[in-house]
C-alpha cells in the first residue's frame, strides 16, 4: 500500500485538495465569556423559572420551548394534585397520572378503548363516585376526536361534533359539582374551538363568567380564559383579546400564553386597550406584553413605563428582562465593535431611563450596580449603600451579598485571597439556580486561572471553565499542550483547592484510570517512556489506545496510514520503544536502528499512523507549532545516514525527508499561526489549507529533484519515483 | 486596375457571406418567480416561469414547507425548492434526497403538474458546499430532468473555492449582494457599485448562466446601531408625515407608530431598500459582457405590475 502516500501527495501536488479535505475536521469557533447571573426568584419566581428568561435566547423558539415544557410540567402537578384532593386520596398522583396522562394516538380506531376507560376500569372499585365516572366517560369519549393541539377533523369526528357538544352541556348543567361543572365547561369549550365556532367560545365564556371567575373551583378557569382569549383574537375582537390574553399573566399553569396570546397591530388596537386599563398596573402589565414581542424595542417601552409606573411588578420584571438582554449584547460587543457600539447606545439609554427615577426601587438600583459589575468597573460604595438599605424582598435580599462577591472576585490580586474565596463562594452559590450557581463557579474558576502564571497547569484548569452559550457547558481541557511531568506533580503530589475539586467532580470527571492514560499519553508524546509505561500499566485496557497500523513502518503512503492492519496497544508500543532505545544504547552506530526510531518518532507524531499513541485530541486539519518540531526525527535520519553506506537505505532515509519537507511547505508557521486564530472564518482556514504553497514551492520543488537525481540509480528510488505523483507534478 | 477589382469583389463577396450567416443575438426570455406560500392564479396573459413549491429549514427539526397550490400552476413552470444551509448540518445527503424527492411526488400528484426542470435555490458555504452537492447528484438519480442552480456573485467571483453545483445550468440572482444588517449598507437590494467588486471570472465559470433581478423593496429598520428588522413591500411613495427624510433614502421616525403592522420607535432610521427602472437598467448594463443569456427572470412575480411588464420586456430588449 505504498499508493496512499503517492495518491495523497500526488493530489496535493497537482491540485486537488483531497488531503486538505479528508482532514476537514476544522471547527472554528470562539469561546464566549457570557455568564448567567440571572435568578428569577429577584422577580418574585421561582429559581429556574424560564417565564422571564432571556439571556441564551437567540432564537424565540428556545424561549417559547423552554416555556412552554416548564409549564405544561407546572400544569401536570396542579391537575394531578387538583384530582387528587377531588377523589378524597382514592387513586395515587401516580395512578391518576395514568388515568389522565396516558399518551393516546387520535389516530387510533374509535372503537378502541382509550387509557382512561381502560384506567378507569381497573380503578373501579376505589373510586366509588358515579359523578367522577360519569366525567371520565365523557372525556374519554371527547378524547377519541381531539388531540393535544386540536381537534380531529376525521368525517366520523364531524359527524359526532354536534352530539358531544350537546353532551357536555348536558352534563354540565346536570351536575352540582362546582369543579366537575367547570370541567365540563372546560371541554366544552376546548371542542368548539378546536372546532372553529370561535363565537360559541364567547358565548359559552360569557354565559358562564361567574362560574369561571368566582372563587375557583378548579385549575381549568386558567385554560377557558387563554381560549376566550384565543377566541376573540379570531373574531377580530383585538381590544378584549388583547385585554383577556393580559390577565393570563397571573395564571399558575399558562402565563407564558399571556405573552404569545398578545398581538397588537395597529394604533387604534393599542389606544383602545389602554384606554381599557383601570389603573395604572394595568397599563404597565400592557406596556410589559407589547415589550415582550422583542422585534419591539423593549428599552422603548421601559422609558415609557418608568413615566407612571416605576413601582410596579411590570416594570420590575422588564428591568430584569432588558438586563439580561444587555449582558448578553455585552458580551457579543466583546467580539464586534458594531456590537459593542450597540451595546453601548442601548446601556446608556437604559441607564438614562434607571437615573431618572426620582425613587428607584431594589431591582433598579441592583441593575445598575450590575452593569458596573459586568463592565468590570469597581462597584459604587454610595450606591450599593442605598441598595442594602432599599425595601427588598428576602429572595432580594441574597443579590446583596453577590454583588459583593462579584466585586470582589474583580478585584480578585492574589493567590492568598482563595482560602476565603472559596469559603464565600461554596455559601453562596446554594442560594441561587443550578444555572446561575454553575456561572459563579465558572466566573470565579476563569478569574483565579488568572493568578497562576502563564501555561501553567491551573491556569489551563481553570481557564476550561469559560462558558459557551450552551447553559449545559461541554468542559474539556487541552491536555495536549500540557508538560506531563508538571501535569503528574498537580495531580498526583498537590493537594486539590475546593474549586479545583469541584471542576473535577463535576466536570472532568477523571477516575484514575484515566488520569494514568492521559499522563501515559503525554509521556510518549515527550518521549519518556519508562514513565509512559508506569502510567500505561495502571490504565484499564479500554482506555488505552490501539494502532491502525504498524508505528515501526514506512511506506509510500502519506502519513504512512496503509499497509497491514497492524493492532498495537500504547503499552506495548511504550515497551517496544524502551527496547528500541536500549538496543541503540548498546549499538549506538547501528543505522537501522536509528532508522527504526525515526520512523516510529515519525508515525507518533501528528502526521504518523499512530499519533493516538501521544495525542488526546488531534485537530484534523491544524497543527499546532510544536506539531512541526520534527527535530527528533531529523536528528535520527541524519545519523542513520551517517552510519550506513548502503544506497538502499540512505534512499529510504531520504524519502522520509522528503516527507517532513512536505508537512514543513504545506504548514509553514505564519498559516499554522493563522489557523490557530479563534476569530478565522470557516472560508479563510479552507483557503489556508489549500495545496497551492506546495505546488508553488521552489525548495521544495529542489528537494523532489535532487532526491529523483540522487536515487533512481537505487531500487527504492525507482520504486518510489514511480509510486508517488509527487514525482510526476515536479517533472 | 485589376488588383482593385478584386479587393472590391472580395469585400463585396465577404459581405454577402457575412448577410447570409448572420443571426442576431436573440433576445433573452423574460420571467417571474412565484415565491409565495400559497400559489393563486387567476387567469392571465403571462404566467411565472419560477414557482417555490419547497421551503426545506431546519430548527430542531427537518421542515419541509409545500406550497399550496389553491389554483392549477401554468404548464411548463419549473418548480424551485428553496433550502436553507442549516439543514446541510443535520441530514445525509441521501436521506434528504429521499424526504424532498417524496415530497416532490407528493406535489405532482396532488395537483397533478408535469415538469421537465428542478431549480435548486441555496446560498452554500464552503461547510455546506459538500453536502449541497451531494444533494443534487442524489436528486438527479431521481428525477431525469434538467437542473439548474442560483448562483450569488461571490460563487462565481470565488468558484475555484465554493465550488460550482453538479446542475445544468445556473441563474445568477443579481441583487442582495450587500449586508442587509449593517446599518452603513447603502442599498441591500441592489447595488451596481458593490456588484462591480464580485463581477469577475464571468469568463471562466464554467455553467450557462441566466439572470435574475429584483423586483422588490423594502424598509430596514435601524435601531441603537444594528438593523433590527425588515418591512417588505414598502418604497418611498409609503412614508407618511412621521418620517423625516435624512437623505441617501434614509428617515428618522419621529413619533411612535404602527407602520404596516410594524411598531416604530421615536428616532429609529428607515433605510428604503428599493430597486428604480434605471436601477435595473443599469444592472443588465454591468451584465452586458456576460454571453449566452437565455432567461431574464424577475423576482417577484407580484411585484410586476408596479413596474409594467411592458416596460421590463422593453428593458431586457434593451
Amino acid at each position: 500500500m505504498q499508493w496512499g502516500f503517492k495518491i495523497a501527495l500526488g493530489m496535493c501536488l497537482l491540485g486537488v485538495d483531497a488531503l486538505a479535505c479528508s482532514d476537514n475536521g476544522f471547527v472554528n469557533y470562539v469561546k464566549d465569556e457570557s455568564y448567567d447571573f440571572f435568578d428569577a426568584s429577584l422577580v418574585g419566581l421561582e429559581k429556574d423559572s424560564p417565564l422571564y428568561y432571556l439571556s441564551t435566547d437567540f432564537f424565540q423558539s428556545t424561549s417559547y420551548n423552554d416555556r412552554s415544557a416548564y409549564y405544561e410540567e407546572q400544569k401536570k402537578k396542579i391537575n394531578i394534585a387538583e384530582w387528587y384532593g377531588y377523589c378524597n386520596h382514592a387513586l395515587t398522583q401516580k395512578e391518576l397520572e395514568k388515568l389522565f396522562y396516558t399518551s393516546y394516538s387520535y389516530e387510533a380506531d374509535l372503537s378502541a378503548m382509550t387509557p382512561i376507560v381502560i384506567y378507569r376500569q381497573s380503578f373501579k372499585s376505589r373510586l366509588k363516585n358515579g359523578a367522577f365516572e360519569g366525567y371520565l366517560s365523557y372525556l374519554s369519549d371527547q378524547m377519541r376526536y381531539t388531540y393535544t393541539h386540536g381537534y380531529a377533523k376525521t368525517t366520523e369526528g364531524a359527524k359526532e361534533f354536534n352530539r358531544i357538544v350537546a353532551e357536555g352541556k348536558r352534563l354540565m348543567e346536570q351536575t352540582s359539582d362546582p369543579m366537575l361543572k367547570l370541567r365540563y365547561l372546560y371541554l366544552v369549550v376546548r371542542f368548539d374551538y378546536y372546532g372553529g365556532n370561535y363565537a360559541k367560545v364567547v358565548e359559552y365564556c360569557t354565559q358562564y363568567k361567574n362560574l369561571i371567575h368566582s372563587p375557583h373551583p378548579s385549575v381549568a378557569h386558567e385554560w377557558i380564559d387563554a381560549f376566550h382569549a384565543g377566541a376573540l383574537n379570531h373574531l377580530g375582537k383585538g381590544v378584549q383579546a388583547n385585554a383577556m390574553a393580559a390577565t393570563l399573566l397571573d395564571n399558575q399553569t399558562n402565563p407564558y400564553l399571556g405573552i404569545y396570546d398578545f398581538r397588537i397591530k395597529n394604533d387604534a388596537q393599542w389606544q383602545g386597550l389602554l384606554k381599557s386599563a383601570k389603573t395604572n398596573e394595568d397599563k404597565a402589565r400592557y406596556f410589559f406584553l407589547r415589550a415582550q414581542q422583542w422585534k419591539n424595542s423593549p428599552l422603548h417601552e421601559h422609558r415609557e413605563m418608568a413615566t407612571f409606573g416605576s413601582h410596579s411588578i411590570w416594570f420590575e420584571r422588564l428591568t430584569y428582562m432588558v438586563l439580561q438582554d444587555l449582558h448578553a449584547s455585552y458580551y457579543r460587543g466583546k467580539h464586534s465593535p458594531k456590537a459593542l457600539k450597540s451595546y453601548q447606545l442601548k446601556r446608556d439609554y437604559f441607564v438614562q431611563t434607571l437615573k431618572s427615577l426620582p425613587n428607584p426601587p431594589f431591582v433598579e438600583q441592583y441593575a445598575l450596580l450590575y452593569l458596573d459589575l459586568l463592565e468590570q468597573k469597581p462597584l459604587n460604595a454610595e450606591a450599593f449603600e442605598r441598595l442594602k438599605h432599599q425595601k427588598a424582598t428576602p429572595a432580594q435580599q441574597k443579590f446583596i451579598p453577590f454583588l459583593t462577591y462579584l466585586n470582589r472576585v474583580n478585584g480578585l490580586k492574589n493567590q492568598e485571597e482563595l482560602p476565603n474565596l472559596y469559603h464565600t463562594l461554596f455559601t453562596l452559590t446554594p442560594q441561587f439556580s443550578p444555572t446561575m450557581k454553575d456561572a459563579l463557579i465558572h466566573y470565579t474558576g476563569v478569574k483565579v486561572g488568572t493568578l497562576y502564571p502563564p501555561k501553567s497547569i491551573q491556569r489551563t484548569i481553570f481557564a476550561t471553565l469559560t462558558p459557551q452559550y450552551d447553559v449545559d457547558r461541554w468542559v474539556s481541557v487541552d491536555y495536549d499542550g500540557m508538560d506531563p511531568l508538571a501535569l503528574e506533580n498537580y495531580w498526583v503530589k498537590t493537594p486539590l483547592s475546593p474549586l479545583e475539586k469541584h471542576i473535577f467532580d463535576r466536570y472532568l470527571d477523571l477516575n484514575s484510570s484515566a488520569r494514568s492514560q492521559i499522563l501515559g499519553t503525554l509521556f510518549i508524546k515527550h518521549h519518556n517512556y519508562p514513565k509512559a509505561i508506569e502510567y500505561l500499566q495502571k490504565t484499564s485496557k479500554d482506555l488505552l489506545t490501539v494502532s491502525d497500523y504498524n508505528p515501526f513502518n514506512a511506506t509510500f503512503g502519506g502519513y504512512n496510514r496503509n499497509g497491514k492492519t497492524v493492532r498495537m496497544t500504547q503499552l506495548s508500543y511504550a515497551k517496544k520503544m524502551q527496547i528500541l532505545y536500549g538496543m541503540i544504547a548498546k549499538d549506538p552506530h547501528n543505522p537501522h536502528h536509528h532508522f527504526l526510531l525515526a520512523t516510529a518518532l515519525y508515525n507518533q507524531s501528528y502526521f504518523g499512523n499512530f499519533s493516538q499513541s501521544s495525542y488526546l485530541y488531534r485537530p484534523r486539519s491544524n497543527p499546532s507549532l510544536s506539531d512541526m518540531d520534527t527535530t527528533g526525527i531529523q536528528k535520527e535520519y541524519a545519523l542513520a545516514s551517517h552510519y550506513t553506506q548502503d544506497p538502499e537505505l540512505k534512499a529510504k532515509i531520504a524519502y522520509g525527508e522528503l516527507k517532513l519537507a512536505y508537512h514543513k511547505t504545506l504548514y509553514p508557521n505564519e498559516v499554522i499561526t493563522k489557523l490557530n486564530s479563534t476569530t478565522l472564518s470557516w472560508e479563510a482556514s479552507e483557503k489556508l489549507l489549500s495545496t497551492d504553497r506546495v505546488k508553488r514551492s521552489k525548495p521544495f520543488a529542489q528537494h523532489v529533484r535532487s532526491y529523483k537525481a540522487t536515487y533512481q540509480g537505487t531500487q527504492y528510488g525507482q520504486q518510489a519515483i514511480k509510486a508517488c505523483a509527487t514525482f510526476k507534478a515536479f517533472r | 486596375m485589376k488588383k482593385w477589382r478584386l479587393g472590391v469583389g472580395i469585400i463585396v463577396l465577404l459581405g454577402v457571406l457575412g448577410a447570409y450567416f448572420y443571426r442576431p443575438t436573440p433576445t433573452p426570455e423574460v420571467g417571474y418567480y412565484y415565491w409565495k406560500h400559497h400559489f393563486f392564479l387567476t387567469r392571465q396573459p403571462t404566467t411565472p416561469l419560477y414557482i417555490k413549491c419547497l421551503d426545506v429549514e431546519f430548527d430542531h427539526n427537518l421542515y419541509l414547507h409545500p406550497t399550496v397550490f389553491d389554483s392549477p400552476p401554468p404548464p411548463d413552470f419549473i418548480p424551485v425548492i428553496y433550502l436553507e444551509n442549516q439543514v446541510f448540518d443535520h441530514i445525509p445527503p441521501p436521506l434528504l434526497a429521499q424526504r424532498l424527492g417524496d415530497e416532490l411526488r407528493v406535489l405532482q400528484r396532488k395537483y397533478g403538474f408535469d415538469y421537465h426542470e428542478i431549480q435548486l435555490d441555496c446560498d452554500w458555504t464552503m461547510g455546506t458546499r459538500k453536502h449541497y452537492f451531494a444533494l443534487i447528484h442524489e436528486l438527479k438519480k431521481q428525477f431525469p430532468v434538467k437542473f439548474s442552480a442560483t448562483i450569488r456573485l461571490h460563487q462565481i467571483a470565488d468558484f475555484d473555492h465554493t465550488g460550482v453545483p453538479p446542475v445544468d445550468r445556473g441563474v445568477l440572482m443579481y441583487y442582495n449582494m450587500s449586508d442587509f444588517s449593517d446599518p452603513e449598507t447603502k442599498n441591500a437590494i441592489l447595488d451596481s457599485g458593490v456588484a462591480q467588486t464580485y463581477t469577475r471570472n464571468f469568463d471562466r465559470y464554467p455553467l450557462g448562466l441566466d439572470i435574475a433581478l429584483p423586483l422588490y423593496s423594502q424598509a430596514t429598520i435601524i435601531r441603537f446601531g444594528s438593523v433590527v428588522g425588515l418591512i417588505e413591500g414598502i418604497t418611498a411613495h409609503d412614508v407618511t408625515p412621521h418620517f423625516i427624510p435624512l437623505g441617501n433614502h434614509r428617515y428618522r421616525i419621529n413619533a411612535t407608530h404602527y407602520f404596516h403592522g410594524r411598531l416604530l420607535y421615536c428616532d429609529d432610521v428607515v433605510r428604503m431598500d428599493e430597486v428604480t427602472p434605471a436601477m435595473l437598467t443599469q444592472a443588465l448594463e454591468d451584465l452586458k459582457h456576460l454571453k449566452g443569456v437565455e432567461k431574464i427572470l424577475f423576482f417577484r412575480w407580484e411585484n410586476r405590475t408596479r413596474y409594467g411588464e411592458k416596460n421590463l420586456q422593453k428593458l431586457v430588449e434593451g
